[in-house]
């Protein structure tokens, strides 16, 4: 019956998104390979790229000779990788947890309003420096740098996702004594989820960059570094494959915080649960 | 058995500003008196402050100025001894349905064992054992009002309010949810509040008919016809007697002529 239905005839039956999805994949690839064509050697192939890949993913000898750690890309991956889920974690923790206290007490969110605004407007470049002075050239200071800006994000969605959560259902748990701690956990925080999850999504896509660019501006390992290193070369094969691996982990992330949105909201009927 | 409670409601206010900047008064002084374990139904047309009324016995909405005692106790916010079952559906969609009916009691400090049993047996009473592991959106409309009344019956609250818990279902569902709201009631001797509009539907469930007009009580009326009330007993002459009572105190009477002389005209 799934088999059936898997390959139903259709753009939108599941074999019509996944042909359409390998059409795509395909036309960059073509696109690619062109300009390659076109730029020359600052524009590398997508084959010489993934060469690039396979031959310096857990050993690089390229990375050695400009100063880096051994073991090729894979540990610069692992630190960053490590340092945007980690600060994105801390920061989802902190944004729901104000956002949904300035919800529900009113002198809270008098209180965090003011401060969300200002350093929530803050462009990256501007604090990440501060934030590099204050805490030093080390890993501390890239994950309260990544943790700081998806709080402030995930503070703002989780005040909307809650105010946007239909007060019949908060009338209906006082009627049935829930006290804060009930309405919170098992009103307001499973209601407002769908929302929440489009800003954990939003917090881990900017925390790429956030994180990447910590690097860049000081720091002794992670991808940001490498690039800094394989700049000063100009290397554009390797920093391309780099940036490659690290979009592949960004997406695994993001696939497995879509599993876990799919999962939290399956009592959600099926067309409402798109992402 | 869980008794019902009495309700006493003394020069209740309350008023509302309205965004013209004008003041509106949704309830004008009213004063009621419920026994326990009387089923009174709340008429009025929309906007006469008989949900208003409602929600300041929940504890819902405060009053400007009048005081409200359930069992001889000041309301002064929302409690789970005043279940209610509002006219939206708010059965919570992200809990199963044996987690809502268990939800008010585990609330009331019951364990999850304990809660989880009492909600079986009360999904069994509402006919829904087969749904204990469904989601709200499986259900249908009917069984989601369901699903809402045993969750109120379960957590054993002396007094159920309920706001045209019926409105927006098919007529042959309502009848059967009066059938089953009535049994439940006569069976277990609380005091249920129910807004309606519809004469009928008063007429099927109330002992006593509160007629709301202008935020006051403008009628009290008893219903002593045998139950159930079905077709026959609610044509009887002291059916349309109480009807007809209502309709006047509505202005239906006044707004057919009303149209009638603009349909002449």
């Amino acid at each position: 019956m799934r088999l059936r239905k898997f390959f139903r005839i259709g753009l939108d039956a599941p074999l019509g998104i996944f042909l359409l999805s390998v059409i795509g994949l395909a036309l960059t690839l073509a696109l690619w390979q062109v300009a390659s064509e076109l730029v020359g050697r600052y524009m590398p192939p997508p084959l010489a790229v993934l060469n690039n890949m396979i031959a310096n993913f857990s050993a690089s000898r390229a990375l050695q000779g400009l100063g880096l750690p051994p073991g090729g890309y894979l540990p610069h991956l692992m630190y960053t990788v490590w340092n945007v889920t980690l600060g994105v974690s801390i920061g989802v923790a902190i944004g729901i947890t104000t956002g949904l206290a300035s919800w529900r007490w009113r002198m809270v969110d008098e209180v965090t309003d003011p401060i969300v605004t200002i350093f929530g407007t803050l462009p990256i470049l501007v604090a990440a420096p501060f934030f590099l002075i204050w805490f030093g050239l080390v890993a501390f200071a890239q994950v309260s740098l990544v943790a700081f800006y998806a709080a402030v994000i995930l503070h703002l969605y989780s005040l909307r996702a809650s105010r946007n959560v239909d007060p019949r259902y908060r009338d209906y748990a006082l009627t049935l004594g829930a006290n804060d701690s009930a309405l919170f956990r098992r009103i307001m925080v499973p209601a407002a989820l769908p929302e929440l999850v489009g800003g954990i999504r939003i917090a881990f896509a900017a925390a790429w960059g956030l994180a990447a660019i910590a690097e860049l501006l000081g720091a002794q390992f992670g991808v940001g570094r490498v690039i800094v290193s394989l700049t000063a070369v100009y290397d554009v094969e390797s920093i391309v494959s780099i940036v490659l691996l690290l979009s592949a982990f960004a997406v695994l992330l993001d696939v497995l915080v879509l599993a876990g949105r799919a999962w939290a909201t399956r009592w959600m009927p099926r067309e409402a649960r798109r992402p | 058995m869980t008794a019902g409670v009495s309700i006493e409601v003394q020069d209740a206010r309350c008023r509302f500003r309205h965004v013209s900047g004008n003041t509106i008064d949704a309830l004008a002084g009213v004063d009621v008196t419920v026994q326990p374990g009387e089923f009174v139904c709340l008429v009025g047309r929309s906007g006469h402050g008989k949900s208003t009324l409602l929600r300041a016995i929940a504890g819902l909405t405060p009053l400007s100025s009048g005081i409200v005692q359930v069992g001889g106790t000041t309301v002064d916010g929302p409690s789970v001894d005043r279940g209610m079952v509002f006219q939206e559906d708010t059965v919570f969609p992200w809990m199963r349905v044996i987690d809502n009916v268990a939800f008010g009691l585990k609330n009331k400090g019951l364990s999850a064992q304990q809660a989880t049993d009492i909600a079986k047996d009360w999904l069994q009473r509402v006919d829904l054992a087969d749904f204990a592991a469904s989601w709200p959106r499986e259900l249908s409309g009917g069984m989601r009002k369901r699903v809402a009344i045993a969750t109120v019956f379960a957590t054993e609250a002396p007094l159920l309010l309920m706001d045209e818990p019926f409105g927006a279902l098919d007529y042959v569902t309502r009848l059967s949810l009066y059938g089953l709201l009535t049994e439940l009631w006569s069976r277990t001797g609380r005091t249920i509040v129910f807004v309606t509009h519809d004469i009928e539907e008063a007429l099927i469930l109330a002992d006593r008919i509160l007629v709301i007009k202008d935020g006051g009580v403008a009628d009290d009326l008893r219903v002593s016809l045998p139950r159930p009330r079905d077709e026959e007993r609610r044509a009887s002459p002291e059916a349309v007697a109480i009807t007809k009572t209502i309709t006047r105190h509505l202005g239906l009477a006044e707004l057919l002529d009303r149209h009638a002389g603009e349909a002449q005209k």
